[in-house]
């Protein structure tokens, strides 16, 4: 890498690589392991353990229809864990500091951006081998899979930038993360996550189906188990790319504000 | 001064710096109640389905309030810890007080703690539909359980609490069983609604066996076996943590 150089394609991506090295190793391993292992296997067999049988009971195939959800559910993870790192980046005078080193701005969110794909991929990774062993299976052949993944990935990154961006506006990490899982619990819960739409009370079904959350989920599920894909997949990624041109507007302009 | 002096001296410390904390308080009172108005209306009717008619609310308070108490151990684990690398355990060492004071203070605080909280919790479910039908006694008895099913966990929590090297690593050792006991109980779907083989397992947790004491003791059903069973949990907790926060302690 040349160094006392900004601007270049080379330097955004091989600071920002950089980077997102820095980020990862952020997080102790224990605390990786715990957070992005034990805990999506223990989400897995527990929701399946509690609603198994009642949803078995409406002709639901619990197996195949919870990993999707769980999947989001760790992609929100992902982007509230963005915002908790950008935010105690700025308490602690780490963005500051990368503004008076000659290194690439881009490369901050590069970095950030990197970090969040390796966590993500490993989340959905430690899912979909827990969701074998249960009895889930991509159905729908390699391609399918693989758009899967990169939906997953990518619904991360969009919510990441929104959490982003409130993660630079603030300098309290443990607030934005606290403040987040109240804004997201619902969003995921009041969603076709873990019941299907019909399941909720009339009133909010129309949420539930409108949402984006499901718009989602309903391509994940699409994806994983075959059927018509091309419909909820063309819905899901309209939704994640008008929310990233909010999001990323907005996470730029907080990103130039955070000194 | 007297030990039992100090002790209110140092839970009133500990209540206060819970109370001047609104991250702590949303923390411990906010997340159980969106919790409990989620699951309403996300399973509600399914599990309404399921029990012919049982109203879910009638279960799913008390689990929410079990659930805040062991939850709240996970900020016990953590407030304790921070307390022995800060410092302020040290200087309470030096003074002329009790040794053993500290924890019991730390204890005593955080079990008034869990019963405020569990006391908020079901004035909110009321609003929900969720109402005492036993009478006085009955509701004394369901926040004695809350206190015996608390006590549990916040033993855990500091004898976790002094045996951890990081902050991380206590809420870590904590969040795990927590979310696990949750899991496996009868508190958000009936037992026998989980696989055959467990079903016993879902029967023997601290969170089902107080779980089924609290419904008893709010909406009615039996409630002698499962305070029994419950104690048991007490009295074994006692037994095995005490000595063992005791002796970290020393």
């Amino acid at each position: 890498m040349t160094t006392g150089t900004e601007a270049g394609l080379g330097n955004l991506f091989g600071q920002g690589l950089l980077l997102a090295g820095r980020n990862i190793r952020l997080n102790s391993t224990a605390d990786t392991i715990s957070t992005m292992v034990v805990f999506p296997v223990i989400f897995v067999f527990g929701f399946l353990a509690l609603f198994g049988n009642l949803l078995e009971a409406r002709g639901i195939v619990y197996a195949q229809f919870l990993p999707p959800a769980i999947v989001v559910q760790w992609m929100f993870s992902v982007a509230i864990t963005a915002a908790f790192c950008f935010a105690s980046d700025r308490r602690n005078g780490m963005l500051a500091r990368y503004r008076s080193l000659a290194i690439s701005r881009g490369a901050v969110v590069v970095g950030r951006m990197a970090a969040d794909s390796v966590r993500a991929l490993l989340a959905i990774a430690v899912i979909i081998a827990t969701g074998y062993v249960a009895g889930f299976r991509f159905q729908a052949g390699l391609p399918a899979a693989l758009g899967f993944v990169a939906l997953s990935v990518g619904f991360a990154l969009t919510v990441s930038a929104g959490t982003s961006a409130l993660g630079l506006v603030s300098r309290d990490p443990e607030a934005v993360s606290a403040t987040l899982h109240v804004v997201y619990l619902p969003l995921l819960m009041i969603s076709s996550a873990f019941v299907p739409a019909d399941a909720f009370p009339g009133w909010i079904e129309p949420f539930v189906r409108h949402q984006p959350v499901t718009a989602v989920l309903d391509a994940l599920r699409a994806l994983a188990g075959g059927g018509p894909t091309a419909g909820p997949v063309l819905t899901a990624v309209a939704w994640l790319a008008g929310l990233l041109a909010v999001f990323s507007a907005a996470a730029v302009q907080a990103f130039r504000r955070a000194t | 001064m007297s030990t039992i002096t100090e002790t209110g001296l140092l839970a009133g410390r500990n209540l206060r710096r819970f109370a001047k904390s609104p991250q702590l308080v949303a923390d411990a009172v906010m997340f159980p109640l969106i919790l409990l108005f989620l699951m309403l209306l996300v399973f509600g009717e399914l599990v309404g389905a399921a029990t012919h008619g049982g109203r879910y609310i009638d279960r799913l308070a008390p689990v929410i309030v079990l659930f805040s108490a062991a939850y709240g151990a996970v900020g016990t684990g953590v407030g304790f810890f921070t307390d022995l690398r800060s410092g302020i355990v040290d200087r309470f060492r030096s003074m002329n007080i009790s040794r053993l004071s500290v924890l019991a203070g730390r204890i005593v605080g955080d079990l008034v703690r869990a019963v405020l909280v569990a006391a908020v919790t079901t004035a909110v479910a009321h609003l929900a539909g969720f109402r005492f039908t036993g009478g006085p006694l009955a509701v004394l008895g369901f926040f004695a359980v809350v206190a015996l099913f608390a006590w549990i966990f916040l033993w855990l929590a500091v004898v976790v609490a002094m045996a951890a090297s990081s902050e991380q690593a206590v809420s870590g050792a904590l969040n795990t069983p927590v979310t696990l006991l949750l899991f496996l109980s009868s508190g958000f779907v009936p037992v026998e609604q989980f696989p055959g083989w467990l079903q016993p397992v879902v029967r023997a947790n601290p969170l089902s066996l107080a779980g089924d004491a609290l419904v008893g003791l709010s909406g009615g059903g039996p409630v002698l076996l499962p305070v029994l069973f419950t104690g048991a949990w007490a009295v074994a907790a006692t037994v095995i943590l005490v000595p063992l926060a005791v002796r970290l302690y020393k």
